[in-house]
């Protein structure tokens, strides 16, 4: 990825592990903060999801980076996309729950 | 008495502006076939008109090597016109698209998968004689039917021998399927059926996104409109449904004064409402939506005339439709498309609302429905 550099590649990686740990336990955080009660299967869903985001972005951007940028672009448009809805349908699923409760 | 002196004047100016932009555009675009197939010699090549469709090729010592044919082929959008240059014993040496009112997308796919070298090395009577041996390019079926049968249609006039016109209409399951889903958006609109619209109406958004969006990727656009206006018509011997949707649409608009097709056939209406389910979305009220409203009518206004003008329907193509059910289309496409979707999530119908060309032209049409009514109710 940075072929001039031996200290760009390490460090970009570390900085994804950073983020990604950041965002999975301020992910733990907030759930329990908004009173949402996950289980096996809920977590599995999640991580389910944020594992193919990571997949469709990487791969997109490989491709982009493989001089392939009408494939690179479609490989992050298309599929997505359809993360995003994916996403949007898991919040209302798990957050549902909530507004159950605060009705009751 | 104001509101209906404002449409009949918005419903005349806007025709009239129409027209003087078609008739600009048809005395613009009539260009020499000649300078046409001469732009594609080669330093030092000369030619020689055996008829309009076939020229003698001559090399730089005036000897004759091979003739180019020329012919046109019904496209999606307009005829387009086709060359093709054979050796003298009629081999397809290579093949050039002169004229073309296609959108550039589905256009540039067939460039891509060189479908124009799929003809070299094929004698010209093989092709007339129905050699299958090049397929169409998925995704582009109908500028790839209407390529090779221009270059049929130009061998066949250019030897003089007999072309296959006879008139013939058929229809399938597409021209059923179009039926149903416009029966449907009737029995909507039906008080008896109230109790049943909303299983109706996910039933043809259903079939609307699966069949018209997916399988046939018909939807109706803006420059579908213009290719009627311009009186170009589709093959009604394969490609009725094409005809039918248009008809339909503006008929029913016509006739009840709803537009029956954005909100139950369209399959990107469909599409959004789907989304908009998933989401939970809700209806976006902008305090200045009659001012957004006349910006996006203004658009679709803009680009019509910029379509005549340049006698050309595809320059009219802004919709994101394409991109959706074919994934082709410019990266803005690409882009409107996807905040299109995402805003679907959460907002109700964004596109059909404020961007979607179609919705001005069925607005135009019930514009000119109420000035009608108003000038026999007097």
């Amino acid at each position: 990825m940075f072929s001039n550099s031996n200290i760009l590649g390490p460090l970009f990686w570390i900085i994804m592990g950073v983020l990604y740990m950041v965002f999975i336990t301020g992910l733990v955080v907030w759930l329990k903060d908004l009173n949402i009660k996950m289980n096996w299967w809920k977590w599995s869903l999640v991580l389910l999801w944020f594992i193919l985001l990571s997949i469709i972005i990487a791969g997109g951007f490989t491709l982009i980076g493989e001089n392939e940028m009408r494939a690179g672009l479609l490989f992050i448009a298309v599929p997505g996309a359809v993360m995003i809805v994916a996403g949007v349908a898991l919040s209302r699923f798990l957050f549902r729950n909530r507004h159950e409760k605060q009705n009751n | 008495m104001k509101n209906k002196i404002i449409d009949s004047i918005i419903v005349l100016s806007v025709g009239f502006v129409v027209i003087i932009a078609a008739v600009t555009g048809k005395i613009i675009a009539e260009k020499d076939d000649l300078k046409l197939i001469g732009s594609i010699l080669k330093p030092g090549e000369e030619l020689q008109a055996v008829n309009n469709n076939k020229h003698i090729l001559f090399d730089e010592r005036g000897e004759a090597y091979g003739f180019i044919y020329s012919g046109e082929g019904r496209g999606y959008n307009g005829k387009l016109r086709v060359a093709a240059v054979s050796d003298t014993t009629e081999v397809i040496k290579s093949v050039q698209v002169l004229t073309n009112k296609e959108t550039p997308s589905f256009i540039n796919r067939l460039f891509r998968r060189n479908f124009l070298a799929r003809f070299e090395g094929i004698r010209f009577s093989e092709l007339a004689a129905g050699d299958k041996s090049v397929d169409a390019v998925a995704g582009a079926t109908i500028t790839s039917s209407a390529i090779k049968e221009a270059l049929i249609l130009g061998f066949t006039a250019g030897e003089g021998l007999q072309q296959n016109n006879n008139f013939n209409i058929s229809a399938g399951w597409p021209e059923l399927m179009v039926l149903l889903l416009f029966l449907i958006s009737a029995l909507i609109s039906v008080k008896k059926f109230s109790a049943a619209r909303k299983y109706l109406l996910w039933a043809s958004w259903t079939l609307s996104v699966i069949f018209l969006g997916f399988v046939l990727g018909q939807p109706l656009t803006l420059p579908r409109f213009i290719t009627l206006f311009t009186g170009y018509l589709p093959d009604p011997g394969g490609e009725l449904y094409i005809l039918l949707i248009p008809v339909l649409a503006v008929g029913f608009i016509l006739i009840s004064g709803k537009n029956n097709y954005c909100r139950s056939v369209c399959p990107f209406g469909a599409t959004q409402e789907i989304l908009g389910a998933i989401g939970n979305a809700s209806h976006m009220r902008l305090k200045r939506f009659r001012l957004v409203k006349y910006i996006q009518w203004g658009i679709t206004l803009l680009a019509v005339v910029l379509a005549l003008v340049m006698n050309n329907p595809s320059v009219a193509e802004y919709s994101v439709f394409g991109a959706f059910f074919q994934l082709t289309g410019t990266a803005l496409i690409f882009i409107l498309l996807l905040l299109s979707i995402i805003m679907s999530l959460f907002f109700r119908r964004p596109w059909c609302n404020y961007l979607c060309p179609v919705d001005g032209v069925m607005a135009y049409f019930r514009t000119m429905r109420r000035a009608v009514i108003s000038i026999f109710k007097r």
